[in-house]
């Protein structure tokens, strides 16, 4: 794995990058004169987020819950996909597509069928997370588990290896790092997957989360409230996006020896 | 005694691509033979065909000795697995035949020992060690399931001249007690001379047998070989006829 060295300017420039946002976003509100209602300055939205950070931390935890229960769903349920399809092409050919053709699918448009068929609440929250994070999973541990060095696979030929050897000695190890990819991209689609979730189902069943506080603050007009909801969902995003890279390069280096 | 037997062998890829044909071959038991050849000749199939990776098209590699079957096979590439560490990778052979025991442990330890491994690199990853160590790993793998049959697929062809004779001669130290059945492919011809009782010359397209070769020196081989004008003129020889099959 490619690792950038820690150099100051990789730290200051992106911090002068943001300050110099934010000074731009003080600068339209100014010039454009517009309505704080509409377009709140950074301070009128830092102010609403601190006199609400109880609340916010409250949405923020309870849309990481079911972002990780999502997310730990689609990495289980993935994972045994994709070792099935790695045991014959014949399965893989048939049911390959469909997990490619299944990533396409807009969430959005399936999202109130699962609250349909599953009921308003958090179980269905968590299945539209998971479905969002899943074939991520699935097509870069399956490319993991099939693309096998044929050298090292002639060296576990050689010695007689079993096929259950092969997957778990060889083929396994060998699928980490695609695993790891794939659940990079999947956290991120598991927290956009439940708040997705919660715009459909969250709010009438008592489990509010960061989609039923942009909801409600929408439906206020709040742009400040929406600013933060915002900027709470960005938040979370990378720290699960974060926390899956750390364990990640922990994973690879205890069980792979690499990083 | 011989110890494999090669009769009336074809290996086609696809349906009309003869890539090596084989009329009569034996390599005698304990000996050291290798296999010289333009790229394409089929060496390297030769000794998958031994080492059942491949299936020949007709004919059969015959071990006459069924109680000396026990085959290891060294790769042009050291082929370690980058996430165990050099011993770890030393015991695989082991541990996909069976539960790994204190006495294997120590025979793990002993061929790391005969390869010039030092102990603490052992606990290293492939990536960090050097190519030259990463083919001693390669090699003390081969050697820990005890083989009477080692199969060597251009071991040495990555590393620099003067590593090469090291472990060329390394190498013959260990057979010279080992007495495995050796079949080495190289394209280095005083590599081959160095090492072997024979050297086979082959051709490509088919890969065919061309001239069988004795070398006429003992063994114990010492570096002091390679300066004997004797060696060089040996050398010679073979490189004529390999030059003179690389045109015909």
């Amino acid at each position: 794995m490619n690792k950038q060295p820690i150099t100051w300017t990789s730290i200051v420039l992106p911090v002068l990058t943001l300050l110099g946002a934010i000074a731009f976003w003080e600068l339209v509100v100014l010039v454009s004169g517009l309505e704080p209602y509409i377009l709140p300055g950074p301070g009128v939205v830092a102010e609403t987020m601190w006199q609400r950070a109880p609340d916010l931390v409250g949405y923020t935890l309870r849309t990481g819950m079911v972002a990780f229960g999502g997310f730990a769903i689609a990495v289980v349920l993935g994972v045994l996909v994709s070792l099935v399809f790695s045991q014959s092409s014949i399965i893989r050919q048939s049911g390959y597509p469909f997990a490619i053709f299944f990533q396409t699918v807009p969430i959005v448009a399936v999202a109130p069928l699962v609250i349909v068929i599953f009921g308003f609440g958090a179980l269905s929250v968590v299945i539209v997370s998971a479905m969002i994070s899943l074939f991520p999973i699935i097509t870069s541990t399956t490319t993991g588990l099939i693309t096998v060095d044929p050298g090292l696979l002639d060296l576990f030929r050689l010695n007689k290896a079993t096929r259950w050897q092969i997957l778990w000695k060889l083929q396994m190890p060998g699928a980490i790092r695609y695993l790891l990819t794939g659940m990079k991209t999947s956290s991120g689609l598991a927290v956009v997957g439940a708040i997705v979730g919660e715009f459909f189902a969250g709010f009438s069943s008592g489990h509010q989360g960061l989609g039923y506080f942009i909801l409600v603050s929408q439906s206020q007009t709040s742009a400040a409230n929406l600013f933060a909801g915002t900027i709470c969902s960005t938040l979370l995003g990378v720290v699960v996006f974060t926390s899956v890279s750390l364990l990640g390069r922990f994973l690879l280096r205890r069980w792979v020896g690499e990083g | 005694m011989s110890s494999l037997q090669f009769r009336q062998i074809e290996k086609k890829f696809g349906l009309d691509s003869l890539v090596l044909s084989i009329d009569e071959l034996d390599i005698e038991s304990g000996g050291f033979v290798s296999l010289v050849g333009p790229s394409g000749c089929g060496k390297s199939t030769l000794l998958r065909l031994v080492a059942g990776l491949d299936e020949p098209t007709q004919g059969e590699v015959t071990l006459t000795d069924p109680n000396a079957s026990e085959q290891a096979f060294v790769f042009q590439d050291a082929n370690l697995i980058p996430w165990r560490t050099a011993k770890e990778n030393v015991r695989l052979p082991l541990e996909l035949r069976r539960t790994v025991t204190a006495e294997d442990h120590a025979a793990i330890n002993r061929a790391i020992q005969m390869v010039g491994l030092r102990s603490e690199d052992a606990d290293k990853y492939p990536r960090m060690l050097s190519g030259g160590m990463r083919m001693r790993v390669s090699l003390a793998r081969a050697m820990v399931t005890r083989p009477n049959i080692m199969l060597l697929d251009e071991p040495f062809a990555a590393l620099d001249d003067l590593l090469r004779n090291q472990l060329n001669e390394q190498l013959l130290g260990i057979w010279s007690t080992q007495r495995w059945t050796s079949l080495f492919v190289t394209h280095n011809v005083p590599e081959a001379v160095f090492l072997s009782q024979r050297v086979l010359v082959m051709r490509s397209h088919p890969g065919r047998i061309m001239a069988d070769l004795k070398v006429p020196f003992d063994y114990p081989r010492t570096a002091s070989l390679r300066s004997d004008p004797e060696f060089a003129r040996f050398c010679a020889e073979v490189i004529e006829i390999l030059a003179g099959v690389a045109v015909g």
